[in-house]
């Protein structure tokens, strides 16, 4: 009598990453994306733009609090940073506005870089971390708000002007596409970064500090590196955020809005894979946008306040029901289905 | 003139000390006892000075009459939330439960827009208007008012972990929760108490605060800042130390505002947490739980 064996199979590279399905569906949505745009109407563009705006932060928010797992609530400023950059090049006519991406980048490099070093010189981690990068936003956003170079809390417009290099154009066509190129990018690095030295270092010190401190990783750098490279990035999100909607205050930019989109759309998709983060974006704008449509086809200006409250209440829910994603469940569901496969074995 | 300012601060900034000191008692036992990070505190205050507003406006009670019905009613909604709502998030991961807690900040602060808009309200107390005089000194009625009720309460909640069996329990809990489950102490019972009694420590503050400040949603976020500050620079889990933070960052705020920085004050306090976080995670007090 043959009992049945359960036999681990080593999972295939995409059966691992979500399953090909859904990498054929993303795919085919960017690819849809690419070639429609031109059919649909100004308002859906712009919110496809915003969607992929969202997919593209919370891919980068991953890179700290998915990856390596610090759960950093203080990703607000970067985004500030990069839409303040972009104002106040284009505001000032300090140079074209194109040259505010470099100038954002490098200036979040530099600032997420003092924070690091602060913060993980002194091992802030946990509850500690995440309340201490979240008074920085708030002091950054004070200080913006009493800042007369800033805008103060009225917020800054960005100034139109003509020309390629200030990123004017008739419509949102050129930015859809920039953010098509930019989420492909950043899923790109992030599959890059799952097989590289780096990746496995966030993962080890995600999983466990202490243990992958045993095994000779030196975590305060690996964290450091993952912040930097997750304000950078976030930098370039808030640069192209500026340079579309053309006006930036701080009651958003660097307010915790801004932040529980990002963490919100890598925890909904699921923190620590490569597509989740994409997906939970892209369904966090579909949320907003369902809910703000429910409010103006209901009419009154209460309802807003209203949808604010779901989207709150949405939050609580997925974190109840999908604690570990979208795409996070999908690729656990698939590795307990390869667990429990029996096998027969031929004698 | 400078010393005069740097005297109504102090005063004053012990009066709204002794508030923030409740706040932050409140997240202070929610995380100790029963291990949540309480960060819908902020939501909790705002209801209760929206409760204190309607008591006054409909019903006509003074708002610290109001105290009877906003208290106990507080008590039981904290209760029931953590039991029935809060509890399922205690298994999931830590930082899920943050964006839980804040999930839920936004849901109720908005909540609150949708029933009362965003219009500013304040509460007047007739018999609370006008203020007390010591030479530069001026001391309105309805701060004293309300640092009183903060400190009655806060010496109830004193006695009430120092002395009672209720406390030892909470004190039980707190230490070792498998050691006072083990002893025969319903746990869960006895988290959802401490929670309900953050919520009515919370809800004494808000009620405080009504009579102080205008009420208006947006600003729920910052009680939650605020209690989580004053909380940590005090050191969490200890009374003493939620106090003593109180009064430091009500002192803090009010001189600032004396001076004429107030718009800044939050930034300082927020900068001084921050340098605490670093040098003393521990707080100025440590803990010897809750």
């Amino acid at each position: 009598m043959q009992e049945d064996i359960i036999r681990v199979q080593s999972p295939g590279y995409f059966e691992e990453r979500g399953g090909l399905a859904l990498w054929l569906a993303a795919s085919g949505f960017l690819l849809l994306l690419l070639a429609i745009p031109t059919l649909i109407n100004p308002y859906y563009l712009r919110i496809l733009t915003i969607g992929l705006l969202y997919a593209y932060l919370a891919s980068c928010w991953n890179f700290i609090g998915g990856y390596a797992g610090q759960m950093s609530l203080g990703n607000a400023i970067f985004f500030g940073v990069g839409s303040y950059m972009a104002a106040i090049f284009a505001n000032y006519n300090v140079a074209p506005i194109l040259l505010a991406l470099p100038a954002a980048v490098i200036f979040a490099g530099v600032l997420a870089m003092v924070v690091a070093k602060i913060c993980f010189r002194y091992s802030l981690r946990g509850i500690y971390f995440a309340v201490g990068t979240l008074l920085l936003a708030e002091i950054v956003r004070i200080i913006a708000i009493n800042s007369d170079l800033l805008g103060r809390s009225q917020g800054l417009q960005a100034t139109a002007r003509d020309g390629f290099l200030n990123l004017q154009f008739a419509n949102d066509v050129p930015f859809l596409y920039i953010m098509v190129a930019l989420c492909v990018g950043i899923i790109a690095a992030s599959l890059w970064l799952e097989q590289s030295k780096l990746g496995f270092d966030m993962v080890a010190l995600r999983e466990q500090e202490s243990a992958a401190r045993a095994l000779g990783v030196d975590t305060d750098q690996v964290k450091q590196k993952a912040f930097v490279i997750s304000a950078m990035l976030t930098a370039v999100g808030g640069f192209m955020y500026g340079a579309l909607i053309r006006f930036v205050e701080p009651g958003y930019d660097l307010s915790l809005a801004v932040t529980m989109i990002m963490v919100m759309g890598a925890v909904l998709g699921g923190r620590g894979t490569a597509l989740g983060p994409f997906v939970g974006g892209i369904i966090v704008m579909m949320v907003q946008e369902f809910l703000t449509a429910m409010g103006s086809w209901v009419g009154t200006t209460s309802i807003s306040a209203l949808a604010q409250m779901f989207y709150g209440l949405f939050f609580v829910v997925v974190i109840l029901f999908f604690p570990k994603g979208i795409v996070g469940q999908w690729i656990r569901r698939a590795a307990d289905r390869r667990m429990v496969r029996p096998v027969k074995q031929k004698d | 003139m400078f010393i005069s300012l740097i005297l109504i601060g102090l005063v004053s900034g012990v009066l709204l000390g002794l508030v923030l000191a409740l706040m932050a008692t409140g997240f202070n036992l929610a995380l100790g006892v029963a291990r949540v990070v309480n960060f819908q505190i902020g939501a909790m205050i705002l209801w209760a000075m929206y409760g204190t507003f309607f008591a006054w406006s409909l019903l006509g009670l003074h708002p610290y009459l109001a105290i009877f019905i906003v208290a106990p009613s507080a008590f039981v909604l904290g209760y029931l939330m953590h039991r029935y709502l809060v509890i399922r998030s205690q298994s999931t991961a830590e930082d899920s439960q943050i964006l839980f807690s804040l999930g839920l900040l936004i849901a109720l602060q908005y909540l609150a827009q949708f029933c009362f808009s965003t219009d500013a309200r304040s509460v007047v107390a007739d018999n609370l208007q006008g203020a007390l005089q010591f030479g530069p000194v001026i001391v309105q009625y309805t701060q004293l008012a309300a640092g009183a009720v903060a400190l009655v309460v806060l010496a109830a909640m004193h006695y009430m972990l120092a002395r009672t069996d209720l406390g030892r329990h909470l004190h039980a809990c707190a230490q070792n929760p498998v050691g006072a489950q083990v002893s025969g102490l319903n746990v869960k019972n006895l988290s959802s108490v401490a929670m309900g009694i953050s919520a009515l420590c919370a809800s004494v503050a808000g009620l405080a605060l009504a009579t102080l400040m205008p009420i208006y949603p947006e600003r729920a976020f910052e009680y939650s800042v605020m209690a989580v500050v004053v909380s940590v620079l005090g050191g969490m889990g200890s009374m003493a130390g939620s106090v003593l933070g109180g009064l430091l960052v009500g002192v803090i705020i009010s001189t600032c505002q004396a001076m004429g920085y107030g718009a800044m004050a939050q930034a300082i306090v927020y900068a001084l947490v921050f340098i605490t976080f670093l040098i003393r995670p521990t707080g100025l007090i440590k803990s010897k739980q809750v």
